[in-house]
């Protein structure tokens, strides 16, 4: 005012009249409101100011955190080999029972709750079936963890290797044998004459009559009526033991050692089984023939 | 204590979240700012509803509000605005006259200041009102154009100075000192005899 007086003298006359009888007030009820709305906004903002650190971010960390661990899985599952990834999918104890018939692996998975073999239809098998269950057996020893339920499977699942695939459903019904006689007989016979698995020159003999096995597991699922995942389950077992641990490479070379020796058929069986486990892998020119 | 604090620093202590330092804000500015809007508008029902707005916006505006002018300048201008918006809605041809005086020159100013209509003495709440001092006050505010009874409210209820009441309404001072001049006259001479 002393500001405007400075500048501009007005009237101070006029001025003191109209203040004298300036009377008019807002309603106490308007008042009210407007305090009120002014404390309610205080208010408001305190509570926001009030939460903690964790109230303001937690659902921004959770969802970043979800995506984080989403991103992280998707990429090492892809970075996982396919090879690798199947045998973490189906899982089999091959390390711990080497000797197990792949195709008896292969019937352990997808027939998990078929029906025992009959002791009468076990009984014919070959000898180099037997030395094959007899390997399970010495196997299944070695890994004194194995459950005893285990160890009759993979004694059952030996019986399909020596021509047993076919299981009627008479034998489905007979009575399971008792567990004990029966593994030391085959172990003791097994240790008795088969011959050493360990050796190099007899691994090849006794890869041979495991080789039609590859496709037979999977016939075998697909005959027993089982699910396609069980198939797929059983054509991985079957193809991941048909390489046997060897690398394309160190496969192919053995078998240019199997022509180079002569042996013709069994250098054309270990190629076709080649080109079953490994269909995609580029075959050098003299193998195209 | 808060009650020695200028309004600035009262307003800058509300939006630290001080409620009480609005409270006695409000009670400072709460009479010369409704005098305002009443004078302006001439309904107290509708002022009292101005009045609330205005006040509302202050509340919401609270965290962008900084001291670079004197919190009657902030506070009247927002009731300027306020009532502009009024006008548009319900009274045109009063806001045509509002906005066509924004830059104005002095002279200008003057000339429309003459064309402005007074307010009809023949109102029924005017009629009322010549009974006392006060209500001959009223009348002769009034009866004053828009534009000078703003300026004369501005300076004598806000207490602003020539060149805040001409950032207010964003006018000239030349201009905002033409119209207060011819609103105290015009008051002089419509209550000469109770001066």
């Amino acid at each position: 005012m002393s500001e405007r007086q400075q500048d501009f003298r007005g009237d101070p006359q006029v001025s003191a009249l109209y203040r004298e009888h300036a009377r008019d007030e807002p309603s106490a009820a308007g008042d009210e409101r407007i305090i009120a709305a002014a404390r309610a906004a205080v208010r408001a903002a305190q509570t926001v100011a009030r939460r903690t650190w964790w109230q303001r971010w937690r659902t921004t960390l959770a969802l970043a955190t979800t995506l984080v661990l989403t991103l992280t899985l998707s990429l090492l599952h892809e970075r996982q080999p396919a090879d690798q990834r199947r045998e973490t999918e189906v899982a089999p104890p091959r390390s711990a029972a080497p000797g197990v018939s792949p195709a008896g692996v292969a019937r352990d998975l997808a027939a998990p709750a078929s029906a025992p073999a009959a002791p009468e239809q076990a009984a014919p098998a070959a000898v180099a079936g037997e030395a094959v269950a007899g390997a399970g057996a010495v196997a299944s020893r070695a890994a004194p963890r194995q459950p005893a339920s285990e160890e009759r499977r993979s004694r059952q699942s030996a019986a399909p290797t020596t021509g047993q695939s076919g299981l009627s459903p008479a034998a489905a019904g007979s009575p399971p044998q008792s567990d004990g006689p029966f593994v030391d007989r085959q172990g003791v016979a097994a240790v008795g004459s088969a011959p050493p698995v360990a050796k190099e020159s007899n691994a090849a003999p006794a890869a041979a009559p495991a080789a039609p096995t590859v496709g037979g597991a999977e016939h075998e699922a697909a005959a027993l009526g089982q699910a396609p995942a069980a198939r797929k389950q059983a054509r991985a077992v079957a193809k991941s033991s048909a390489d046997d641990g060897r690398g394309a490479d160190e496969w192919l070379e053995e078998i240019r050692a199997l022509r180079r020796e002569g042996r013709s058929v069994e250098a054309a069986q270990q190629l076709a089984d080649f080109r079953r486990a490994h269909p995609e892998y580029p075959l050098p020119q003299e193998f195209r023939q | 204590m808060q009650t020695d604090w200028s309004d600035e620093r009262l307003m800058l202590a509300y939006r630290a979240g001080d409620a009480d330092a609005f409270t006695l804000l409000y009670r400072r500015h709460r009479g010369p700012l409704y005098r305002y809007l009443v004078r302006q508008c001439g309904d107290p029902a509708l002022a009292d509803e101005l009045h609330q707005e205005v006040w509302l916006k202050v509340i919401k505006g609270r965290s962008q509000y900084e001291p670079l002018a004197r919190f009657p300048t902030w506070l009247f201008r927002i009731a300027r605005h306020r009532l502009i918006d009024h006008y548009r809605q319900h009274a045109r041809h009063l806001l045509a006259q509002y906005e066509s005086t924004a830059n104005d020159d002095a002279d200008e100013g003057d000339e429309l200041i003459e064309r402005l209509p007074a307010a009809s003495e023949e109102m029924p709440h005017v009629l009322h009102e010549r009974h006392d001092t006060a209500r001959r006050i009223s009348l002769a505010l009034d009866e004053l154009p828009p534009l000078q009874r703003e300026v004369f409210l501005l300076a004598e209820e806000g207490g602003l100075t020539l060149d805040e009441i001409a950032v207010a309404t964003g006018c000239g001072r030349e201009t905002t000192k033409s119209r207060l001049r011819y609103a105290l006259g015009k008051l002089r001479t419509s209550l000469r005899d109770l001066l």
